[in-house]
Formats: C-alpha cells, sequence, structure tokens
C-alpha cells in the first residue's frame, strides 16, 4: 500500500492504453476495460484516505529516489477530499458514459473517446497527488490534451472550434504557469513543494520581485484553467459543445483540480506568508465576487440548456474561489465543500441534460415544457441538483454556502454573505424556468415533446443520474461528511 | 550606470528569454492567423526552455558526464536539461494536436484566419435564423 | 425544566411521510390516496393531544437530531406559544383536508396536491414546534417550496406567474433570513430559541441582523411593503390552498417574528431600542391598506387575501407594541384569525363550486341558495370585525388594552377604522347575499338535497362555531396559554 499513489494513476493510464488495442481484437472488453481501472483507483482512495486519516500524509516516492532528487507524491487530507470527489463523480459519468457515447460519436471513435477519458482521470488524480511543482506541470498538461480530445471528439464544427479555443487559451495560462516554475526553480533551486516552501522566505528576502512574478505567472496560468471570471471566456463553448459525459467531468473536475492545484501551489510552495503580503488572495476575491456575480447573470439570457448550465459553472466555480480567497478555516472548508457538491449537482445535472437529448432530442429551454411526465425518474433529479445549486435545505448546496458565510463572517468581510447570497439568487432565476415550465408547463401550450407515455432514460443513463441526484441529497442531510472534509 | 549594464551582460540570456515569452504570448493573443497562434505558442515554450536551461549552467563547468569515479570536476546541473525534455515532449505533442485541429477546422471553415472564420459563423447564424423566421 | 418526547417529530414526520407516499401512489390510487390524506392530516391531532397536559402544567417537549449541520442539528421544542401554533395549525388544517377531499374531485392531478398539501403540513409543524432558528430556516424553505406547488396547482398562464411572482419574493426573504440566521450564529454564538435573548448588545451588525429578520419573516407575513405577491397568490390556489395559505402560512412569518423579538434579541433589547417602531409602522401601513383596498376589489378571494394584510397588521402590531397585554391579544387573534379567514375561504370556495359566482358584484341572493354556507360565512366576518361575542372581541380588547398601556393610543384609533372598514368590505356582500333579489340566469347545482355536499359544509360549520365558541366557553385555555406565554417572556 505504500504505493496507492502511483497505482492510482497506473491503473487508469494502463486502461487509457489497453483500450485502443484491446478494440481491435475484443470488442466485447471495453465497457469492463473502462470501468474496472476506475473502481480499482476507486478502491485504492479509499483505503488511502483510510490511512491517511489515521496515520498522517502519505508521501510517496517515485522510483525510490527522495527528494531532492526524486518525484514525491504527497497525499493529505485534502488531496484525499479531491480524489474522494473525482471518484464519485467520475465512476457515474464513465458507466453513463457506456449508454451515450455509442449515440453521440462515430463507431470507431468510441474506444478513443474512452481511452482519452481515462488519461484525464489518471491526470486530474495526478494533478491533485503532486507533490513537486513541474510534476504538476506535466499532468496539468496532459489532462489539458485529453480534455481537448474528448471536447473535439464529436468532430462537428463547434466542437472543434470550442476545443481550439480552450486550447489555445488554457496554453496561454500553461505557458505562464511554466515561466513561473522556472522562476522558482531558479530562485530555491528546488521543484519539491516541501523544500521550496523551506527556501521561500529566503528567496523571498533577496528577490521579491521575482517571487512576486513567479506566484502571479503560477496563479493567472491556474485561474485561466480554473476558469474565474474574467479568464472564463473559454468555458461556455466548450463545455456544450463537448460530449455529455465529457462536459460533466470539464465541469465537475478539471476546473475544480485547478482550483484545487492553485490552492496547493499557493500554501505549500509559496507559503502563506508570501501569499499574502502579495495580495494575491484579495485579487483572486474580487475576481471572485465578479464570477458569481457576472457569471450567474450571463447564465440567465442562455436558450441553450447545456450553455445555460456551462455559465452557470462560471458562477458556481467562482464560489470555492470565493472561500479559498478568504483563507479563514471554515471558509476553506466551505469552498472544498461547495467543490464535492457541486462537481455531483452540475454532473448531475449536466447528465439529465444529455439524457433528455438522447429520449427526446429537446435541447432548447423553451422546448422543455411537459419533460417532468415524460422523464419524471431524470427531472426528480434534476431539480433536486439544481436546488441544491440553489442553496435551499436539506441538500448539500445549502451546507457549502453556510460554511462559506460563516467562513466571511469569521474572516470579518460581511460583504462577501451578500455576494454569496445574490449569487443564490440569481441561481434560482436561471435555475427555475426550466424546472417549472418541465412539471408545471402552463396549460395553454402544454404539449409534450414527443409522442406521450413513459419515456424514461436507457438503465445505464438513468442509474449515474439517480446515483448522483441521491448524492445530492445525502451531502446536505449527512453531516458527518462535512466534518471528514478537513480535520 | 556600469553595474546596469554588468548586470545585463550576466544575465542576457534570462533577456532574451523574456523578451522571446513576451513576443510568443503576444503573437499568440493578437495574431489572427491560426497557425501563427501555434508558432507563437512554440516560440513562448521555448522561451522558457531556454530560460531553465541558462538557469544551469556553471561558468566554466563541464557537460555532467563522468569520466570515472575520480572526476569531481565541476559539472553543468544537469536537472534544468531533463525538465526540458519533458518542456520539448509536451510542446510537441500540443503543437500536434493544435495543427490536427486547425486542419479540421480549414475543412470545414476553408479559412485559417480566426477573424475570418467568426465572421462566416456570423454570416451563418444570420442566414439560420432568416431562414427560421421565414419558415413561420 | 425540559422534558424528550419523540412526540413533535412525530408531529411532523407523519405528514411529510405521507406526503410522499401519496404521491408516490396517488396517480394509481387515488381513492386510498385521498383516504391516506385525511388519515395523515387526523393523526397528526393526536400528538397535540397528548401534548396538551404536559404543555398546560407548564412542561417543555424538546428532542434533537444532530446529523445535519454539525454541530447545530435539527431541535425540536414545543413550549407555550410552539403548541398554540402547531395546535391550531394541524387542527384547521385536518378541517381542510376533509373538506378538500370533496373540493377537489374530478380535478385533474389531485395526488400532487394533496401530496403537496401534507408537505405543507409537515412544514408548518416543523417551523412551529422549532427548538432554533437553524431548523426554523430549514422548514421555513420547505414551506415555502412546499407553498409554490399549492399556489400553481391550475397551471394556467395567470398562476404561473402568480407563482413565480410568489416564489421570487420568498426566495428574496429566505436569503434576508440565511443572512440573519448566520449572522445570529457569528454574532451570539448560539442558535437555541431556548433563552430569552441571546443578541448581547445593539451595534449596527445587529441592526442590519433585526432587519434581515423583519424582512425575512415580514415577506412571508405579507406585511407592507413586502405583500405584493399576496395579492396574486392566495386567489389563484384553489380553495381549500387559499384557506390555509391565509389562515396558516401567512402566520408562521409572525410566529418568527414573535420568537425573534422575544427569543433572540429579549425583551429588554427591544423595549430599550427604537427598532419595534419600525415594525409598528410597517404593520399600522399594513392595515390601513390592506382594509381600504379590499373595499375596492371586486373578486371576493381577492378581496379575502387584501383583508388578510389588513388582520396580519394587527397581529404584528401588537407584537410591536411589546407588552404582555398586546402581545396576548396577538397570539389570540392568530388563533382567531386563522379560524375565521379558512372558513370565509371555505365559504367562497363553495359559492364559486355551486354557483359559479366569484364575483362580489354577483352575490345578490346567494345566501337564500346556501344558508348554512352564508351564515358561516357571516360568523366569521363578525368574528374579524370583532363584535362580541366573536373570537375577535376577545383578541382587540386585549390588544387595545395593551395600545393603551404602551401609551400609544394612535393605535387604538387605527384598530377601530380598520374594523370599521372590515364591516364595510363584508357586511354589505352578507346583506345582499340574504336579502337582494336574485338574477335569472343562476346556474345551481343540487346534491342530495343539501344545498352543498356534506364533505365540505361540515367543516365550514365547525370553523364558524369555532370563531364563536373560544369567547364564550369558561376556561379559555387558548387565551390562557397566551397570557401565560406573554408573561413568561419576561414582559409585564
Amino acid at each position: 500500500m505504500r504505493n496507492a499513489p502511483a497505482l492510482v494513476v497506473v491503473f487508469l493510464f494502463l486502461g487509457a492504453f489497453i483500450i485502443p488495442v484491446a478494440e481491435m481484437k475484443f470488442r466485447k472488453l471495453v465497457p469492463w476495460l473502462v470501468l474496472t481501472p476506475a473502481l480499482l483507483s476507486s478502491s485504492l482512495v479509499f483505503v488511502m484516505r483510510a490511512r491517511v486519516w489515521s496515520e498522517g500524509p502519505i508521501r510517496f516516492h517515485v522510483g525510490g529516489w527522495a527528494p531532492p532528487w526524486g518525484i514525491e507524491m504527497f497525499v493529505d487530507e485534502y488531496t484525499t477530499t479531491m480524489l474522494t470527489a473525482i471518484f464519485v463523480v467520475a465512476v457515474p459519468v464513465l458507466l453513463y458514459s457506456m449508454a451515450s457515447i455509442p449515440h453521440e460519436l462515430s463507431p470507431h471513435l468510441t474506444s478513443r473517446y474512452h481511452a482519452l477519458n481515462l488519461l484525464l482521470l489518471g491526470s486530474l488524480c495526478g494533478m491533485t497527488m503532486a507533490g513537486d511543482i513541474f510534476n504538476l506541470y506535466v499532468f496539468m498538461e496532459i489532462s489539458s490534451l485529453a480534455a481537448c480530445g474528448t471536447i473535439s471528439a464529436k468532430g462537428s464544427r463547434e466542437s472543434v472550434e470550442a476545443s481550439l479555443r480552450y486550447f489555445l487559451l488554457s496554453e496561454l495560462g500553461s505557458g505562464c504557469i511554466l515561466l513561473g516554475i522556472a522562476i522558482v526553480h531558479t530562485l530555491t533551486g528546488h521543484l519539491n513543494m516541501g523544500l521550496c516552501l523551506e527556501s521561500m522566505p529566503y528567496a523571498a528576502s533577496l528577490a521579491p520581485s521575482n517571487v512576486a512574478a513567479a506566484a502571479g505567472l503560477v496563479s493567472i496560468g491556474l485561474l485561466v484553467k480554473g476558469a474565474l471570471f474574467p479568464l472564463h471566456i473559454w468555458l461556455p463553448d466548450a463545455h456544450a459543445a463537448a460530449p455529455t459525459p465529457s462536459s460533466a467531468i470539464l465541469s465537475g473536475l478539471v476546473v475544480k483540480v485547478a482550483a484545487f492545484a492553485l490552492w496547493r501551489v499557493l500554501n505549500r510552495a509559496f507559503g502563506s506568508e508570501v501569499a499574502s503580503s502579495l495580495r494575491i488572495f484579495d485579487i483572486i476575491l474580487l475576481m471572485a465576487t465578479l464570477g458569481i456575480i457576472l457569471g450567474s447573470a450571463l447564465a440567465l439570457n442562455q436558450v441553450h440548456l447545456k450553455r445555460m448550465l456551462a455559465f452557470s459553472t462560471v458562477g458556481q466555480v467562482a464560489y470555492v474561489f470565493l472561500g479559498l480567497g478568504l483563507d479563514s478555516e471554515t471558509a476553506v472548508r466551505g469552498a472544498f465543500l461547495h467543490l464535492i457538491n457541486h462537481a455531483v449537482a452540475k454532473a448531475c445535472l449536466f447528465l439529465s441534460a444529455g439524457a433528455i437529448w438522447q429520449k427526446l432530442g429537446v435541447s432548447s429551454i423553451q422546448k422543455m415544457a411537459g419533460i417532468g411526465r415524460l422523464m419524471p425518474v431524470t427531472m426528480v433529479c434534476y431539480s433536486l441538483a439544481a436546488l441544491s445549486m440553489v442553496g435551499i435545505p436539506p441538500l448539500g448546496g445549502f451546507t457549502s454556502k453556510w460554511y462559506l458565510a460563516k467562513g466571511a463572517l469569521e474572516a470579518g468581510r460581511p460583504f462577501y454573505v451578500l455576494v454569496i447570497l445574490v449569487g443564490s439568487f440569481l441561481a434560482l432565476l436561471y435555475t427555475f424556468p426550466p424546472l417549472a415550465s418541465s412539471f408545471f408547463a402552463a396549460r395553454t401550450d402544454f404539449r409534450p415533446v414527443g409522442s406521450d407515455g413513459f419515456r424514461e432514460a436507457p438503465a445505464a443513463m438513468l442509474v449515474s443520474i439517480v446515483i448522483l441526484g441521491a448524492a445530492c441529497l445525502i451531502m446536505g442531510m449527512d453531516s458527518s461528511i462535512a466534518a471528514q472534509i478537513i480535520r | 550606470m556600469p553595474e546596469m549594464v554588468q548586470s545585463v551582460v550576466a544575465n542576457h540570456y534570462y533577456l532574451v528569454s523574456m523578451l522571446l515569452f513576451v513576443i510568443g504570448f503576444h503573437t499568440m493573443l493578437t495574431h489572427s492567423n491560426l497557425i501563427k497562434k501555434i508558432i507563437g505558442l512554440n516560440i513562448m515554450e521555448t522561451a522558457v526552455f531556454l530560460f531553465i536551461v541558462s538557469s544551469g549552467y556553471v561558468d566554466g563547468a563541464k557537460p555532467p558526464i563522468a569520466e570515472g569515479p575520480w572526476d569531481r570536476g565541476p559539472f553543468v546541473n544537469p536537472l534544468p536539461s531533463a525538465l526540458i525534455l519533458t518542456g520539448i515532449v509536451i510542446a510537441v505533442s500540443l503543437t500536434a494536436f493544435a495543427l490536427s485541429l486547425v486542419i479540421q477546422l480549414y475543412k470545414f471553415y476553408g479559412s485559417l484566419d480566426a477573424d475570418e472564420i467568426a465572421r462566416i459563423r456570423l454570416k451563418e447564424g444570420e442566414r439560420q435564423s432568416l431562414c427560421e423566421t421565414r419558415q413561420h | 425544566m425540559a422534558e424528550t418526547s419523540l412526540l413533535p417529530l412525530v408531529a411532523v414526520s407523519t405528514p411529510t411521510v405521507s406526503g410522499v407516499l401519496v404521491y408516490a401512489f396517488g396517480k394509481k390510487a387515488l381513492s386510498a390516496a385521498r383516504v391516506l390524506t385525511v388519515l395523515a392530516s387526523a393523526l397528526s391531532l393526536v400528538p397535540m393531544a397528548l401534548m396538551y397536559p404536559i404543555v398546560t402544567g407548564g412542561g417543555i417537549l424538546e428532542v434533537r437530531l444532530p446529523s445535519l449541520l454539525p454541530p447545530l442539528g435539527l431541535t425540536f421544542r414545543v413550549d407555550g406559544l410552539g403548541y398554540l401554533f402547531s395546535a391550531t395549525t394541524s387542527g384547521v388544517w385536518c378541517l381542510v383536508t376533509v373538506y378538500a377531499v370533496s373540493y377537489m374531485k374530478g380535478a385533474f392531478n389531485q395526488a400532487r396536491f394533496f401530496a403537496a398539501l401534507l408537505q405543507t403540513l409537515g412544514a408548518c409543524l416543523g417551523v412551529a414546534t422549532a427548538g432554533d432558528l437553524f431548523t426554523l430556516f430549514v422548514f421555513f424553505e420547505v414551506l415555502s417550496l412546499a407553498a409554490y406547488v399549492l399556489i400553481v396547482h391550475d397551471q394556467t398562464q395567470e398562476a404561473m406567474r402568480a407563482g413565480f411572482k410568489y416564489l421570487v419574493m420568498s426566495i428574496i426573504g429566505s436569503l434576508s433570513l440565511f443572512f440573519a440566521v448566520v449572522s445570529t450564529y457569528d454574532v451570539s454564538g448560539t442558535l437555541s430559541l431556548e433563552s430569552r435573548g441571546s443578541i448581547p448588545e445593539k451595534s449596527s451588525l445587529t441592526l442590519a441582523i433585526f432587519i434581515a429578520f423583519m424582512v425575512g419573516f415580514g415577506m412571508k407575513a405579507g406585511v407592507f411593503p413586502l405583500h405584493v405577491w399576496l395579492p396574486d397568490a392566495h386567489p389563484i390556489a384553489p380553495a381549500p390552498a387559499s384557506a390555509l395559505l391565509s389562515g396558516i402560512m401567512i402566520k408562521a412569518g409572525a410566529y418568527g417574528i414573535i420568537r425573534v423579538f422575544y427569543n433572540v434579541y429579549g425583551v429588554e433589547l427591544i423595549t430599550a431600542s427604537k427598532w419595534p417602531s419600525l415594525l409598528m409602522g410597517a404593520s399600522g401601513a399594513s392595515m390601513v391598506l390592506g382594509s381600504a383596498v379590499a373595499i375596492l376589489q371586486n373578486d371576493l378571494k381577492r378581496r379575502l387575501a387584501y383583508s388578510s394584510i389588513g388582520q396580519m397588521g394587527y397581529i404584528l402590531a401588537g407584537v410591536s407594541l411589546a407588552n404582555s397585554h398586546a402581545l396576548a391579544g396577538s397570539i389570540f387573534h392568530v388563533f382567531g384569525h386563522a379560524l375565521a379567514k379558512s372558513c370565509l375561504f371555505l365559504c367562497a370556495g363553495l359559492v364559486a363550486s355551486m354557483t359559479g359566482v366569484k364575483d362580489v358584484e354577483a352575490m345578490a341572493g346567494v345566501g337564500r341558495r346556501m344558508p348554512v354556507t352564508m351564515m358561516a360565512f357571516t360568523a366569521a366576518a363578525l368574528s374579524m370585525i370583532g363584535i362580541p361575542p366573536f373570537n375577535g372581541f376577545v383578541s382587540k380588547w386585549w390588544l387595545s388594552l395593551g395600545a393603551v398601556r404602551a401609551g400609544v393610543p394612535i393605535m387604538l384609533g387605527l384598530y377601530l377604522a380598520c374594523s370599521m372598514m372590515a364591516c364595510i368590505y363584508t357586511l354589505p356582500l352578507v346583506v345582499s347575499a340574504f336579502f337582494g333579489p336574485e338574477p335569472k340566469d343562476r346556474r345551481v347545482e343540487h346534491t342530495c338535497g343539501f344545498e352543498a355536499p356534506l364533505g365540505m359544509l361540515v367543516p365550514v360549520m365547525v370553523l364558524a362555531m369555532g370563531t364563536v365558541l373560544f369567547s364564550i366557553v369558561p376556561g379559555n385555555f387558548v387565551l390562557v396559554l397566551s397570557n401565560v406565554w406573554a408573561e413568561g417572556a419576561g414582559l409585564r
């Protein structure tokens, strides 16, 4: 079990490499090859979690070489929380993709898509567990590439364009991050985060502007990947044009891992004194406030359901950044909680939207009248997820908003409670019309799309949607989960 | 004045790499030709590699290949070279992927210019909405 | 002092669970669903009866469920005030459910309506038996959402619009409450409603919290100027739902305000500061405007909705006067108005469904066709005006005593003026109903000889009798409890 951190990534990558080969001879095996690595890795994550909570952080040295010569993978409580979030979302989404990808992509591409998906997940896990800033960069690039690949898999004009735009903006960010890493390496001579932290005060005293430049560059790059306003421009097209499981993973996980990586780097590589002296957190707070209000406001006049959900992501990820920027213990706890809650809820929303599109051909909000009759289970889960994002108790989103508000008060900044509440209100405004018209269609224009009768989603998709919807409810009702986020 | 000239001469690698970085960044942002954007990406990344490698250089040192266990002479830091090898691999795969996307876009739109593509899309969007209103 | 008992939890969970069952199986087994609905609301009366001896003896019941949000959780606590509210709620709800089962015969989507009815009952009981602000807040939100389903039941354009306005304003109120609750937790370290004042001192933050509480609860209570959703939402709902909306749900807002005044801020802080005058002004405006605009309404249900706004003004004015007589009068008026208003709405529904009359001007002669209904209507109207020997007189008496003792005689004048306006908007239509000439083209539906099905008539009669009963019966436990609680809150 000392090797658990590496094995998590290895299983997923192995799966990714075997799938295209297996497709040629053993077509039937492909679904198993997608789910097995994911399940194996998630069980490893549980084992690691138990170990970390009882004994303290795990440090895995790749190849047996200890830092500063070797690469370290560092797993502490925050890491296991992030990994749990990744797998709680990823496993249902992979199950869903079994059923939906054959409809969305041309047949010769499906197994390559699955391979890219597993690569993406593996690299996200690697990013989370990286103890070394260059290793973080490498995994980040793998995840960018895999993400762009999955977005453009559809082959349509919009998806290729969206993928290219995401690629270009994301690589702008990566270039900045690489330069920042290079400057840190030059200043401190280390790449390992813990060792950087030790040498940072000395480096900061020698060359404060260099440290500031490095921190700024790394932050900007990670903020582009985390889609914080106004660096979110790539997100709506990319998340709306991608195949449905990818939208779920992108909105739910990729931007969150970027936020996590930012927090990790600022706290463990630069150290909180440097970060607070540079007032990075204040800038993040400002951008987060704008993101919450403007991101949610932009979602209001969207016609296409998936685009609305994508803009909603812009608003909700800003909440996570708000919590990280407030930097009090409760606020960070709230940020992590919101990370999980939003990942689960957004994945459920995207998967429901995909099911609606696949079964009924409906992709625009105005045509959603009466769908609640035709696909009740899907729409109930959709409602649970949507209300969770608005922040209605006893659903998950309420818990995270509570902690964020309390954190804002503890940090002595009650203004941000107001921001949180305005965001919730805007979330209600854009969430509610699809819900209302699907369940309570005004009788004058009530015409259920498609023939009448029960037309629920196929089993695999339905199971995933129900799992994620139930997770929203459980996250809200069982607060021991909140207590287990961070000690 | 002479201290500034001295520090410029001593750090000229860093200055040049910064300059290249800014050129690449600027190209990526402002030029509308997609191929030029990709070239800009490459310039930007190469600039960072230059920065990293030159940070590892030690004056008057040998390449980091030991000729025997007695060889204790000053070596150039091998770590940056390893870093940029990884970086170059990443840059190459990114370029390959980006170029394939650009080829696909060219097949769709017949143009390599981002502004041109945006214009075509707008016109198509107008035509489409016109068609929709006419069908009423 | 407080003994642990599961009774409050049983009272809240019975309707909630039954509501889910009714929705899940209601479409296939509608008659079973109907029976279950009535049974569930009747069953919620059982814990009330069981709690009666304990609460009147001065005891308090408590149960905690700490799993929801550490270290807070759901806490249920029933003292005199909570008992009064929950008993009123379940009693009126039970009667209205019996009415609803007959009224909604043949309507579409009944399962959803009954399920929402039960869920709203569960949420109201949750609000009434909440032991801390967090539980109150959770059930308040659930209440808002469940009531939305009731309001948009007809699914017409108008209903959807009214429902959307209601929902938006409710959520604004909820968000304001969220801010108030979180800030209270931060300022005072506790959310419990046990104490007689947990906020330590006045400051600009506590003033902001006070205003946030007023906005949050006032939105639900329909205080001017947050009342704009009420005249659209209450009439558009089906009659039983209107009765419950006006009769009970807006009182939940008043309940919240009473708790905030006396358990969160405490008597000393409230009387020492000038803040209650905010509420006094708003409630005075509510009284006058609500009653005045009611006179101008032609649609009967809309008239009754505006009248609710006026009557809530009475209740909140009593709360803001901050002495024991006024508070006792307020609490008694909550009870009395619940009975009277639900009776009025149910009668309106009966008249509309039996004769098709919805407008006041068209009500001539209805009293001769439907004497029992119109007599109940008259009784309830007289109670609302405040004429002895009805309930309304008792509450107005105590409210006026309170106003005089607090040295605000202008309130007395407002009470009288609004009673006068209540006369104007109810008595002429009663007179025309009994003595007016009947138009020739009225359609009437007769069933089994009576003027209306018994299932609808009996609850109406029971409610009407209730409006008389509690003023003439000796040992008026409601009044006694109100007084006890008011004195116990530290008022003199």
